[in-house]
């Protein structure tokens, strides 16, 4: 051995018996060989690491252990249950200054909910009362029912509901049979129940330009066309011509993931525009959640993604809920209706187009309720539906999901106004439970009428 | 004659400096914007508080997103650390063969591949056979993004120890398998610095997430349930809600908060790590 | 002795399980991607060369993506590539070694910032100034070129131009790390050899020193491109999700890596999900390609440097 390894190798516990030494034996000018190939401070490294993954490992645990989703006990409430609601009033009218109005809740019921989360997702028309609803559903069920509501489309909402991802999806377009059919046949009927009612808007950054445009169903499909290209085209200056529109190219803004308000807006452009019809060359329905659009347009993702591009760039012009541009601080256009007016979204005129299609309703609670007929109508209104299986394969998350389902048609439609979303008729309302009441688990119905 | 050649040599090495200026002008422009969008979201409610509803009053913060974040991070380090400082090790010490350098290879090849396939390999493998996204998804496949990188960090980092230490512990009839955990502790700030490196590229990945982890607007509510992220709530936040709307500061505020989390540790590991081995 | 082998042989094994994880990811790649997308592989080449691409009528054609996905990283190089040999020349021959730290150091910073953060700046910082400031001067100045000429007058800030552009800043640091590798590498007599014939410091890096690091440099130019191609958040995010081909660098475009992100999550029918999953089969295999490509390239080069500082 080395200089020096004699009585060091005894220190380190030679075994003179097997004359083996020990594994982790070194010799000293290995040793201070080695230190001088360390790379770095080593040390303040090292420590660093190991704080680091220490911190975040306990931290990660203690997480996991205690999941903010609740108690395990079912919770058992004994207040009363206050069912005076104040709705909000002072809605559609100032348009300007209107926020979410004070609106006392119903709190607490006496009944009582699995403590659990409900995974939903889907349109995002529907996103700002559905964000609303989840948390007041939670504190009506005393923080038992918790709800994740992803608003990434309604394209993306059917796939969850069918794919069994979700435990309810959200979607401004109904399930065609083509998309449901595999998955009916194992897992019986989707439930489509009409939980929302909303206006798509047409709004525009134009500068210089505050009003809002007299437009027409079929002007709008040509925009969206690229067959009316400048905002001075003699088509919209005939409509409006008290105002000064530019010279400007138009640059029109569309969803780019599959979208239930595209839904129904291309099916107002069928319903009004033979040009929409004869572009697209594999004939109709040439509406749908996902179309191709023809040249020059800008694809930006959920109703907030629209309204933002809008809001942000000059010369565009786009489609959401009504909601959306009204928080973007948008202009919409005033759009004719079949009757000859041109209105803005209200929520007055909203409501009375699905009044129109009451009858439609009752015998298709899918029928799309664009281009109503009536005088005080507005021409692009849609049902959000929200999608369900009748048969549940778990009775909690059955349970806690159709009683949410029922809460929101009844207590919490008194959200809606103060959001641009207009109340349901009470005729859909009776339509509604009656549907949800379908609801059952292993035969057994989870709420009788 | 000759002074034109110098006059064209001046030219070009300024032009040299002139680009190391532009590279560095973008690097300065976001770090400045995200500091001056993002700092005022920074309070105790951002780290407290699930985003904002509009019901009347509602404060918003992303707490949830920090707690998703950090919760991704940590089960991606547990599944890819492990792996990538195994197949390192087998690399540079069993590794001198077809399959050693096989092995290296592919994994250099791995490291550059699209985070947004890596998402659909979670969806495919993960997503699809549990009915949902979810944590689990998210952080799996977030480690198999960074096994490559540790694994080759590693297999480099060990092959700077000299040859001569493993031929002393030879020697003195030290095992192999010690042996390799011996040049392991030796070598280990530079693979501790691949490690941190390899996490800290993961934190502010999205497009996996987008495919596997999903959104979650509440706590973490369990393994098998969608899980907020940083990044992800950056991308939908910015991208869906106007400007001067609270969640768009919030967006800026995650950003900014992402930003110190993840060049911080780049910082630290390059500023700890500086004047040994490696770039000047 | 028994034990001695056994334990080595545990551990020898251990690590090659772990290892075989690598190799095993690289087949599953490609397998899953290739099971999952065999109802639209069955069509052939019509996938890439169809520039329809319709969900509903069942008609898939990614030409619009792939040129998208093709014209952005061929903006990203053409940019980002001069710069970043600038930065490589100019850490690896010119600068005074104080110097080189500091801006090394923030050059790799740059190769720290998180993707989605890139895109937050590219959409809110540097599009506004480039639609309000540089496009329009670009188009008046170099209209006649086709890929600068616009029909809208007001061009969006959001377009195939500022994703190569924003493409080029990421690059940035993966092609001067390595670049800066290949010019240590060359060996001083070449440089010498230069001087001595009289060049100016200039020439010599052009004569001897580029030249001699030719393969190493194009191995960067191809990692970059891999990066450019697979880039998803920050392109989706200021590239205008359209799927178009226009001559114009400042329309709107789509590339494969957002067609993924977009869409994923809703496609409900098999041969949509297979669609798009052979979009991210064509991703995975041009990256995959150029990977490959660099590797070889590098392993021509003497490396001497630790892998972490090009991550």
């Amino acid at each position: 051995m080395s200089q020096g390894g004699w009585p060091i190798a005894i220190l380190y516990g030679f075994d003179y018996r097997t004359c083996r030494l020990p594994i982790n034996y070194v010799p000293e000018r290995l040793r201070a060989r080695m230190k001088l190939y360390k790379t770095g401070a080593s040390g303040t490294t090292i420590g660093l690491v190991v704080v680091l993954v220490v911190v975040v490992v306990a931290a990660g645990a203690y997480i996991a252990l205690n999941p903010g989703g609740g108690t395990t006990t079912i919770t058992q409430t004994s207040t009363a249950t206050s069912t005076a609601t104040s709705v909000a009033t002072s809605v559609a009218t100032s348009t300007a200054t209107s926020t979410v109005t004070s609106v006392s809740t119903a709190t607490s019921s006496t009944a009582t909910y699995y403590p659990l989360t409900l995974q939903a997702g889907g349109s995002t028309f529907v996103n700002p009362i559905m964000q609303v609803w989840a948390t007041s559903f939670n504190q009506y069920t005393n923080s038992a029912v918790q709800t994740n509501y992803q608003a990434i489309g309604s394209g993306a909402g059917i796939t969850g509901i069918l794919k069994g991802t979700f435990e309810f999806a959200g979607s401004d377009a109904p399930v065609s049979n083509s998309q449901s059919a595999n998955y009916t046949s194992v897992k019986g009927p989707l439930l489509t129940i009409p939980e929302t009612l909303g206006g798509v808007a047409i709004f525009y950054n134009i500068p210089g330009v505050s009003v809002s445009l007299n437009l027409t169903g079929l002007i709008i499909a040509k925009i969206y066309l690229g067959q009316i290209t400048t905002w001075n085209d003699p088509a919209i200056q005939a409509l409006n011509p008290k105002t000064t529109l530019p010279g400007n190219t138009i640059v029109p803004v569309h969803r780019s993931d599959g979208s239930g308000t595209t839904y129904a807006l291309t099916n107002y452009f069928e319903k009004v525009s033979k040009d929409w019809n004869a572009s697209f060359t594999s004939g109709c329905p040439c509406y749908g959640t996902s179309i191709s659009w023809p040249a020059f347009e800008i694809g930006a993702k959920g109703s907030g993604g629209v309204a933002a591009y809008v809001q942000q760039n000059t010369n565009t012009i786009g489609y959401a809920d009504s909601y959306y541009a009204f928080s973007n601080k948008l202009t919409a256009a005033a759009v004719q209706n079949s009757a000859g007016h041109f209105l803005v979204p209200t929520i007055a005129n909203i409501a009375s187009a699905a009044s129109d299609f009451s009858a439609q309703i009752q015998a298709n609670p899918t029928f799309a309720i664009t281009n109503a007929p009536g005088a005080a109508s507005y021409p692009i209104a849609t049902y959000t539906y929200i999608l369900v299986w009748q048969k549940q394969t778990n009775q909690q998350q059955g349970y806690d999901t159709a009683h949410f389902l029922w809460w929101v048609v009844n207590q919490g439609q008194a959200f809606g106004p103060s959001l641009f979303y207009p109340t349901l008729p009470a005729s859909v309302v009776t339509i509604d439970e009656t549907i949800i009441a379908q609801m059952s688990y292993n035969g057994v119905p989870f709420i009788t009428v | 004659m000759m002074s034109r050649r110098f006059l064209a040599d001046k030219i070009w090495l300024s032009l040299a400096f002139v680009a190391v200026v532009i590279a560095v002008i973008p690097l300065a422009s976001i770090l400045y914007e995200v500091t001056r969008l993002g700092i005022s979201s920074m309070n105790i409610d951002f780290f407290t508080k699930l985003p904002p509803t509009l019901l009347p009053g509602s404060v918003g913060g992303m707490g949830n997103a920090v707690e998703g974040s950090l919760m991704l991070v940590a089960l991606a380090s547990l599944i890819g650390l492990p792996i990538g400082l195994l197949s390192g090790v087998f690399i540079s010490e069993y590794g001198n063969n077809w399959y050693g350098s096989t092995v290296r290879f592919l994994g250099d090849v791995l490291v550059g591949n699209p985070s947004i396939v890596i998402g659909i390999l979670g969806y495919i493998l993960l997503v699809i056979p549990f009915h949902g996204f979810s944590l689990v998804a998210g952080g799996v496949a977030l480690g198999v993004m960074t096994i490559p990188i540790v694994s080759n960090t590693t297999a480099e980092a060990l092959k700077l120890v000299p040859n001569s230490l493993r031929e002393a512990s030879h020697a003195l009839g030290i095992r192999k398998w010690r042996t390799s955990i011996l040049i392991l502790a030796n070598a280990k700030s530079a693979v501790a610095t691949g490690a941190l490196l390899a996490i800290a590229r993961v934190m502010g990945e999205t497009a996996p997430l987008i495919l596997t982890a999903g959104i979650s607007t509440l706590w973490y509510s369990g393994p098998f349930q969608p899980v907020a992220s940083l990044t992800y709530y950056i991308y939908y936040f910015s991208t869906s809600f106007p400007s001067h709307s609270a969640e768009f500061d919030l967006a800026w505020g995650a950003a900014f908060i992402l930003i110190v989390i993840v060049m911080g540790i780049n910082l630290g590991v390059r500023i700890i790590t500086r004047g040994t081995t490696g770039h000047a | 002795m028994k034990r001695r082998s056994r334990t080595d042989a545990i551990f020898k094994w251990l690590t090659i399980i772990f290892a075989t994880a690598v190799v095993f990811l690289a087949v599953l790649f490609f397998y899953e991607l290739g099971t999952g997308s065999s109802l639209t592989l069955r069509s052939g080449f019509s996938f890439i060369t169809g520039s329809k691409w319709d969900p509903v009528g069942n008609v898939f054609g990614v030409l619009p993506m792939l040129y998208g996905s093709l014209v952005t990283s061929a903006i990203a190089l053409v940019i980002g590539v001069p710069i970043s040999l600038g930065v490589a020349i100019f850490l690896s021959e010119l600068a005074p070694h104080r110097v080189r730290s500091p801006f090394s150091f923030v050059v790799e910073m740059l190769a720290a910032v998180p993707s989605v953060v890139y895109g937050l700046w590219g959409l809110f910082v540097l599009a506004p100034v480039l639609r309000d400031d540089v496009y329009p001067v670009l188009r008046t100045y170099l209209g006649f070129l086709p890929i600068f000429q616009s029909s809208s007058t007001q061009l969006p800030g959001v377009s195939i131009m500022t994703a190569g552009i924003i493409l080029a800043i990421m690059i940035i640091p993966i092609v001067s790390s390595i670049s800066r590798d290949a010019l240590l590498a060359v060996p001083d007599s070449q440089r010498e050899a230069a001087y001595a014939l009289g060049a100016t410091k200039s020439e010599a890096i052009r004569i001897s020193v580029l030249s001699y690091a030719r393969s190493g440099i194009f191995a960067s130019i191809f990692l970059g491109l891999g990066r450019a191609f697979g880039e998803t958040i920050a392109v989706t995010m200021v590239i205008g999700n359209t799927p178009l081909i226009t001559g114009s660098l400042f329309s709107p475009g789509y590339t494969l890596a957002s067609l993924i992100a977009n869409e994923f999550t809703e496609a409900t029918t098999p041969v949509y999900i297979s669609a798009l999953v052979e979009a991210g089969l064509v991703l995975l295999t041009v990256v995959f390609l150029t990977n490959i490509a660099a590797r070889v390239l590098i392993s021509r080069l003497v490396k001497n440097r630790e892998a972490a500082s090009y991550l």
